[in-house]
């Protein structure tokens, strides 16, 4: 099938790029079905003018809630994560106060861009090493997918479709977004996404994932499952890692 | 009310700026210089006249500081500063402390140079706005081509070399949604020392960036941002902008500060050709329908005091003074600022009788604003001492 006009891609208000989307994106020849998984072909090439045309927002300038925007956390924090966060995350540390310190300084920056981080969502964070397939499901999540940040040191990505896509549409191309360390993709309401493959990745990639969450009211109101909430208000309110 | 520059008050001497040459190898799109195409340089003898008037006039009574300005220095090879440091001692009978100072692109720093800011312990200026994507929208090569590669190579030569320098960011309306990006950049590059200045609407530059509407406010966010980032960071970093913090923890000090543009010859500008003026050193090769130009002589012709008598000196003299007693009567801001530069209020208002411009809105109001609001978020979270 052929890729037909959708949601559209572009930069983040007050975000910049050197990066060219034509670099950055690929597409492939749909899904295979393997053991009831959707799995996406590997088939993955460069987009064609027409095709490029049909992606891309006015003049690469995305709007949050119409496109799926690409944004940057700054290398300062991303650099925050890795001295204070990760090792508390990924070993699976009860002191958080590191990640905790991260996600106020994640809160600040994105109230600074005027991102619309709304006072309640979600921080998740998905580490994965090499060698992992894309999985197109979304077991036991409902809430809103918001927003996936590269927090690695390698490129990683995200696959989407550019529109809704049936079960009997298995050939209509997903769209493969590259994101290098520190960049992320932002998602208007409606748009799904999943992290890409690690196929050829060498070291651990690592996504902050953020959801629509809600709010917790104290620290104590905790659901089986999750770690500590964090403060009320305009702060994150929970957080969790995935494997 | 007392003038708070009496017609008495002229000099010391802090700052001589001598223009070497009015050429630029740049063509920045917010560079207010006239004449950036001449190729015209200051002769040898006459360098040695505006020392020798410099140091005979009565204006050095202690130390000062020789910057080196109004087109590119480093366009003149450094033999015309060895020289220039030679006469400067010829005629400093008094061995007064003189430091020199460049200002420059530093597109066209090299080894010799590295060599030469060493030796001399040069107080070095490069001007460099940010991050290449912010650098290149206005700091440009007259075909039009970026130059923040060859920025940051001359850069990275003065630091390969151990040559101290501070950086000079110039801050237009793109520039405020990026503090982070900023901030990022000066780390990765190791740079230590910053200073923000702003894109002014001087001489030729009949509007800035900044003029828009809600921008003082975005100013203010974004200084309390690049504030938030340096306190919270690692790298050493001195903001130029944020030094008076700790001044201002013990309070503003009594009586009227004190500002090197409003006071006569406290600044002493020489152009290439040896004219010379007071005041901002922006005013120098601007031209006024009020006064033609604002030279007050040649350095050939008359001795600086020569002048003090001159209608074209009393007359700029007395509103320069005029519009500094008006700030003191209207401004809540005064005692922290003294009264505004000369030149923004001549560029912006047209007069120098005049007082609130965008420069002193963003560079002094605001400054001070979000300083005090920090000071007082830190006294509101320091924890109270037991009695």
């Amino acid at each position: 099938m052929e890729l037909q006009a959708g949601l559209r891609f572009g930069l983040g208000p007050r975000f910049h790029s050197d990066w060219p989307w034509i670099d950055r994106l690929r597409l492939n020849g749909g899904v295979s079905c393997e053991k009831g998984e959707r799995v996406p072909l590997p088939n993955w090439r460069l987009p064609t003018p027409m095709e490029l045309e049909l992606l891309l927002a006015g003049h690469g300038a995305g709007r949050w809630e119409r496109d799926c925007c690409l944004w940057r956390l700054p290398e300062h924090l991303r650099q925050l994560w890795w001295k204070r966060a990760a090792e508390e995350l990924l070993t699976a540390s009860d002191q958080l106060s590191g990640y905790e310190t991260f996600l106020h300084e994640v809160t600040a920056f994105a109230r600074f861009k005027r991102m619309p981080l709304r006072p309640a969502c979600r921080f998740d964070l998905l580490a994965r090493p090499p060698g992992q397939p894309t999985s197109l499901s979304q077991e036991g999540e409902s809430a809103r997918l918001i927003a996936l940040v590269n927090l690695g040191d390698e490129t990683s990505a995200v696959v989407l479709w550019n529109r809704p896509v049936r079960q009997e549409e298995a050939n209509y191309p997903l769209v493969k977004v590259l994101l290098q360390p520190g960049e992320g993709c932002w998602l208007p309401e409606g748009c799904q996404a999943w992290p890409a493959e690690t196929m050829a990745m060498r070291d651990l990639d690592v996504l902050l994932v953020i959801r629509e969450g809600v709010l917790a009211t104290s620290r104590q109101e905790r659901t089986e499952g999750q770690t500590e909430g964090i403060d009320q208000g305009d702060k994150p309110c929970a957080v969790r890692h995935l494997w | 009310m007392s003038a708070v520059n009496p017609a008495s008050t002229r000099g010391p001497l802090e700052l001589l700026v001598i223009q070497p040459t009015p050429f630029c190898n740049l063509d920045c799109s917010y560079c207010y210089l006239p004449d950036r195409l001449s190729r015209r340089r200051m002769a040898p003898e006459l360098l040695d006249l505006v020392f020798q008037r410099v140091f005979a006039s009565g204006l050095v009574q202690g130390p000062f500081t020789i910057i080196w300005h109004a087109g590119e220095p480093l366009v003149l090879p450094p033999s015309f500063y060895e020289e220039a440091i030679g006469l400067t001692e010829k005629y400093n009978q008094a061995r007064v402390p003189v430091a020199q100072s460049f200002q420059t692109n530093a597109t066209l720093i090299d080894l010799d140079w590295c060599a030469f800011f060493k030796e001399h312990d040069v107080r070095l200026g490069v001007s460099v706005d940010g991050p290449a994507f912010l650098h290149d929208r206005c700091r440009r090569t007259r075909r039009g081509d970026g130059t923040h590669q060859r920025v940051m190579e001359g850069i990275r030569l003065l630091q390969r070399h151990l040559v101290p320098f501070s950086v000079i960011t110039v801050l237009t309306e793109q520039s405020l949604d990026y503090p982070d990006e900023l901030y990022d950049f000066y780390c990765q590059e190791r740079i230590e020392r910053v200073g923000f200045n702003i894109e002014e609407i001087e001489g030729p530059n009949r509007s800035s960036s900044l003029q828009g509407d809600g921008v003082p406010q975005r100013f203010a966010r974004f200084l309390s941002r690049f504030f938030d980032l340096v306190q919270g960071g690692t790298w050493p970093m001195d903001v130029r902008e944020f030094g008076i913090a700790s001044a201002l923890k013990s309070g503003l000090p009594p009586g009227p500060p004190h500002t090197q543009e409003t006071v006569p010859f406290a600044i002493l500008n020489v152009d290439c050709e040896g004219r010379f003026s007071t005041f901002s050193p922006e005013l120098l090769g601007m031209s006024s329908a009020q006064y033609g130009d604002f030279y007050l002589g040649r350095v050939q012709e008359q001795t600086f005091d020569s002048i003090l008598a001159s209608d074209k000196f009393r007359s700029i003299e007395r509103e320069v003074a005029a519009g500094i007693r008006l700030c003191q009567e209207t401004c809540s801001y005064f005692a922290w600022c003294g009264g505004g530069a000369p030149a923004n209020k001549y560029f912006e208002n047209g007069s120098f009788d005049s007082t609130e411009t965008l420069f002193c809105r963003l560079t002094k109001q605001t400054v001070l604003d979000v300083l005090l609001e920090k000071l007082e978020q830190a006294s509101f979270h320091r924890p109270v001492e037991a009695v």
